[in-house]
């Protein structure tokens, strides 16, 4: 029986994609984002870790383990068991990471068997992987929900740890084939916020926007601060504060230019 | 909302609840002086009726459209002695207590002490259930293994359909008549009772058309006073809108209105009925008038509200009757269970939903009161503009309207045997009860505390918190060998309690039959009339006794528990468990621990603890279902719990769930507090695992902080979640939207709150798993969500 490799399972996800919708978190991740908000994800291996759990003031010890090895039959028994849910409000199944295209044959076999149970299917994807993969996976995945971070190929590499040609080019491909694609922008404080990369992200959007219907605008948050601690992660983020609403808000008027739909938050 | 309405609701808002003795003084005074025994029980009781409609004060409220007062003011609550007697000690406790306080002046103190109490003492209906029902019965009682409603109120529970849009007080009596005429004193042997149960009814029906008379009386003397030329009007058409109804059928809107709240006042003043009683289908019965008004050009959107805050204004006015002794904490509140229906089908089966529904939605909006509670009833049929209308509401956060399904109520309505026009007629109330509206009498008779008869079955029979033999020997726990072998001895004790339940209860339902008919109730719920018979007797169409199961999510984690740590893994003996949770988990936090957060637990979609919650469900309907009330009815359940949890849970030692000792149980079918840790749809698909449509109603709360009503988006999604739900044959759901006080308890107390899910824009995770400067965050953001 082949397994995946997850560090997650979020039942009621309603910031994947349309609907109410179960979103399997994969693991392993290429890329090494300073902001990422789930750095469990970004090894392969399994991660264990001491969490306090505290009764009546007392402080008890336990275990947390991120990361497990499970039957692909496992995972799609449990997001089955939400599938009237999915079907009253247009929702699905979201395969997420970490990058699950790391996981190639797992991930194929998951959106196949997804499609043969006539779930809408998404994938959360960083857009590093190969074009093959894309390309295979393209009929069984309704929706690509596409991360864009920096156009500017210099900061990509900094902040991501990879080269975005691969990912951009990716994106074309997918528009091309006619993928529905929509464009997420996570909007990072001083990483893609300064005005001459915002604007790059703009047109980048603006020259695609025939083959677009979205972009979400994905405001940085510090919710994940607590895992790098858990971890004994580095937290290369500092205090870098989050971006306020009306800074959100003009973005997304900034965006709307496109005509696209914009929408702050998944 | 009106300069007037604001000031009538915020009157009733700071409106004091005192305790009033003026029903005492006049009952006593009936029984006492003009009673004779020549008169049957029924017209007694309807004479007696008469006599406190006729001498109690009128109370009309300045400024206001809907008038009538069950005390001499707003919130002046009057006792029922004949049912039951506050004695002097009551009446301090009652006057001190901190929480839902009923304030006793000196002149009410000595009325209570030498009139009402040298009389009722020794005659008062709680003295007789208990001299009745039987040393097991009082021994399970006060171990708290299950309630009785009807021991200090009386058995109502019903819902006004209907009849009173259509019928006057004066074609009600033509019925009567009719009814009378009719009788055969020599082929029916009942001939005499129907005779007197009749003539009861007739001057019930009678009375309430002079206490309409005695209000317009007054509101023309008021009217002569009156100085402002407009309010004078408006009190002379008030006056006649009293003399139109309910002798006659209303014309419109404020003579329904109006019409209802008679109905109201007399329901609530012959007896002191549990509870709910209500309109029920109020946009169903309204519309027809809302519409005539509107296109005769009499009232426009904004008179019709006022007419609609002024009539919410007058439940609010009326808190529940106070109780006696200690045991207020079985139910400790001062809401009467008033629940509008909204929504729903129509009798042939299509959408009920009007455009007078959203009115009324945007009434319970404005109003934000306790009282009239309000829910919305979602059938398949119901548009979804309706269900995200109500999810708006429940997003302000102040508990309504809470939310039903109509398939679900129809389906188990018609399977106890309703038809299906009945069944579409009818809705839910009090808490989540269904119920034919008009034809049906549903009385709850008590709490069952599933989770004692499991901690008694523990110990072979005995109380341990008492040490008294409450139950049958079912065997040794540590000889048990299997985890069937506990099952099977807690089938024996199960069936045992049941048994002195269903026993008791039958003593008591032909006490209230013999010496407390209700006239004037059974008047208004069909078909009381035509079968000569009272409400409390067996006279509606439908009669059914509900046994309200408590605590399927606690039991349901103890099984898990038990069957996974003893019986499968055998981490520990029975033995050894039952001598830790004897000391209340002293000294074994690590397995408190491992028993809150390691060991299967309902509400997470997990088969290996919900097949518990399977079982348990299908045992206690096995145990009740079917079996014959005394009034020619049958027993049923439902699940839900009011405030009954938080008393069983003091009645139970610490249980094999971790629960430490006399803690509150789960409530409803939700999970044990914050135990579920998926999310709600895995919570929705465990309380799916019991059949709810062979209930009368289960209860589910789930818990959502104010972010996740932020935007239009994820209100569409709520209201998918309650459509799956109900897809799925869910019968209610209850949202609550989790204030800043409920996250600080959090971060005290996490084991309690591991189901609190935080959203940030694109994010989500749960509170527990934040830092601590970021769970501050949140709590400040939580408290300046206004809406």
């Amino acid at each position: 029986m082949s397994t995946v490799d997850i560090f997650d399972i979020k039942r009621f996800a309603v910031h994947d994609g349309p609907g109410i919708r179960t979103t399997v978190f994969m693991k392993g991740c290429p890329l090494r984002c300073w902001w990422c908000h789930n750095p469990e994800s970004q090894s392969m291996n399994s991660v264990t870790v001491d969490v306090e759990r505290k009764l009546n003031g007392k402080s008890i010890k336990g275990l947390k383990t991120y990361g497990e090895s499970v039957d692909l039959d496992g995972v799609m028994e449990t997001v089955l068991r939400d599938r009237l849910f999915y079907e009253e409000s247009g929702g699905g199944v979201t395969f997420s990471g970490g990058e699950p295209l790391m996981q190639y044959a797992a991930l194929e076999s998951l959106l196949k068997i997804s499609k043969r149970n006539g779930l809408h299917t998404a994938l959360d994807t960083s857009g590093f992987g190969r074009k093959d993969h894309f390309e295979s996976i393209l009929k069984y995945t309704d929706l690509f929900l596409y991360d864009l971070k920096n156009i500017d190929r210099d900061l990509h590499r900094e902040y991501t740890g990879v080269d975005n040609k691969l990912i951009l080019s990716n994106a074309d491909y997918l528009l091309k084939k006619g993928a529905r694609v929509i464009f997420r922008i996570p909007v990072i404080p001083g990483i893609n916020t300064m005005d001459d990369e915002l604007q790059r992200l703009l047109s980048f959007v603006d020259e695609r926007k025939a083959m677009l219907e979205e972009v979400h605008l994905l405001p940085y948050h510090r919710i994940a601060e607590s895992k790098y601690a858990r971890l004994k992660m580095k937290k290369q983020m500092g205090d870098v504060k989050e971006p306020d609403a009306s800074f959100m808000e003009g973005l997304r008027e900034r965006f709307e230019t496109t005509g696209l739909k914009v929408s702050i938050g998944g | 909302m009106t300069e007037r309405i604001e000031q009538l609701r915020e009157a009733s808002l700071k409106a004091v609840n005192r305790l009033s003795a003026e029903r005492g003084l006049l009952v006593t005074q009936f029984y006492k002086e003009l009673s004779s025994a020549q008169y049957s029980v029924p017209v007694q009781r309807a004479m007696a009726f008469e006599y406190i409609l006729e001498h109690k004060s009128i109370c009309i409220n300045e400024g206001e459209l809907i008038v009538g007062e069950r005390g001499p003011a707003p919130k002046s609550t009057p006792t029922y002695p004949e049912i039951n007697l506050h004695s002097l000690k009551d009446l301090d406790i009652l006057d001190s207590r901190k929480k839902v306080s009923f304030k006793v002046d000196e002149e009410t103190r000595k009325a209570f002490d030498e009139v009402i109490i040298p009389y009722w003492t020794g005659r008062t209906n709680r003295e007789r259930v208990f001299a009745n029902v039987g040393e097991e019965w009082k021994s399970a009682y006060e171990a708290g293994i299950f309630t009785e409603f009807q021991e200090q109120r009386a058995p109502g529970h019903t819902v006004l359909g209907k009849k009173i849009y259509e019928k006057g007080m004066l074609d009600i009596i033509g019925d009567i008549q009719e009814a009378l005429e009719a009788l055969d004193f020599l082929a029916d042997p009942r001939a005499y009772d129907k005779r007197e149960e009749l003539k009861a009814m007739e001057i019930t029906a009678n009375v309430l058309i002079m206490f309409a008379e005695r209000h317009a009386g007054e509101l023309d003397k008021l009217a002569a006073l009156e100085s402002d030329p407009e309010r004078k009007t408006e009190l002379e058409s008030m006056a006649a809108v009293c003399r139109r109804v309910p002798a006659q059928s209303p014309t419109n809107m404020h003579e329904a209105l109006q019409y209802y709240w008679f109905v109201h006042l007399g329901v609530i003043t012959e007896l002191n009925p549990w509870d709910s009683f209500n309109p029920g289908r109020l946009d169903q019965h309204l519309y027809p008038f809302y519409m005539e008004d509107i296109a005769q050009g009499r009232l426009d959107e904004e008179g019709v509200k006022e007419l609609l805050h002024s009539f919410w204004i007058k439940f609010n006015n009326h808190p529940s009757p106070p109780k006696v002794g200690v045991t207020a904490e079985e139910s400790n509140t001062y809401t009467d269970f008033c629940l509008i229906n909204v929504g729903g089908q129509k009798v042939d089966g299509s959408d009920a939903v009007n455009e007078f529904s959203f009115i009324l939605l945007d009434v319970i909006e404005e109003m934000r009161l306790l009282q009239p509670s309000s829910m919305v009833q979602i059938s398949k049929k119901n548009p979804d503009a309706f269900v995200d209308r109500a999810v708006r509401i429940v997003k302000t956060g102040f508990g309504q309207p809470s939310i039903f399904n109509t398939d679900a109520i129809i389906q188990e309505l018609v399977r106890q045997g309703k038809s299906l026009e009945d069944a579409r007629n009818g809705g839910a109330s009090g808490c989540v009860e269904s119920g034919a509206f008009g034809t049906e009498a549903y009385i709850l008779t008590g709490y069952f505390n599933l989770v004692k008869v499991l901690e008694v079955t523990l110990h072979n029979g005995i109380n341990p918190l008492s040490g008294k033999q409450i139950g049958i020997s079912s065997g040794d726990p540590a000889s048990f060998k299997t985890f069937k072998d506990l099952q099977e001895a807690f089938l024996l004790q199960l069936g045992h309690f049941i048994d002195i339940k269903i026993r008791g209860n039958n003593i008591i339902e032909r006490i209230f039959g013999t010496h407390l008919p209700v006239p004037f109730l059974s008047i208004l719920i069909d078909d009381c009339i035509s079968n000569g018979t009272d409400y409390n007797a067996g006279g509606a169409r439908y009669n059914t006794s509900y046994i309200q199961g408590v605590g399927l999510g606690s039991i349901t984690d103890m099984l898990a528990a038990l069957e996974y740590h003893v019986f499968d893994k055998e981490n520990l003996s029975l033995t050894t468990f039952l001598k830790i949770l004897g000391d209340n988990f002293e000294g074994h936090d690590e397995l408190r621990a491992a028993l809150l957060y390691d060991t299967p637990k309902y509400g997470n979609d997990d088969d290996g603890a919900d097949i518990h919650a399977t079982w348990v469900f299908d045992a206690f309907y096995e145990a009740v279902n079917g079996r014959p009330t005394p009034r020619g009815g049958t027993y049923r359940i439902n699940m839900l719990p009011t405030t009954s949890h938080v008393y069983f849970g003091k009645m139970l030692g610490a249980t094999p769930d971790g629960r430490l000792a006399h803690e509150p149980l789960s409530e409803g079918i939700s999970p044990f507090q914050g135990m579920d840790r998926n999310g709600p749809t895995a919570v929705l698909n465990s309380a799916l695992k019991i059949d709810h449509l062979k209930t009368g109603g289960t209860l589910l709360n789930q818990k959502f902080t104010p972010d996740f009503f932020k935007d239009e988006q994820s209100i569409r999604k709520l209201s998918q979640l309650i459509r799956s739900y109900f897809r799925m044959d869910g019968h209610h759901i209850q949202f609550n939207v989790v204030s800043a006080d409920t996250l600080r308890e959090a971060q005290k107390h996490p084991e309690k709150y591991q189901d609190l899910i935080v959203r940030v824009a694109g994010y989500s995770d749960y509170f527990n798993d934040l830092g601590p400067e970021l769970q501050e965050e949140i709590i400040r953001r939580t408290e300046h969500v206004s809406y």
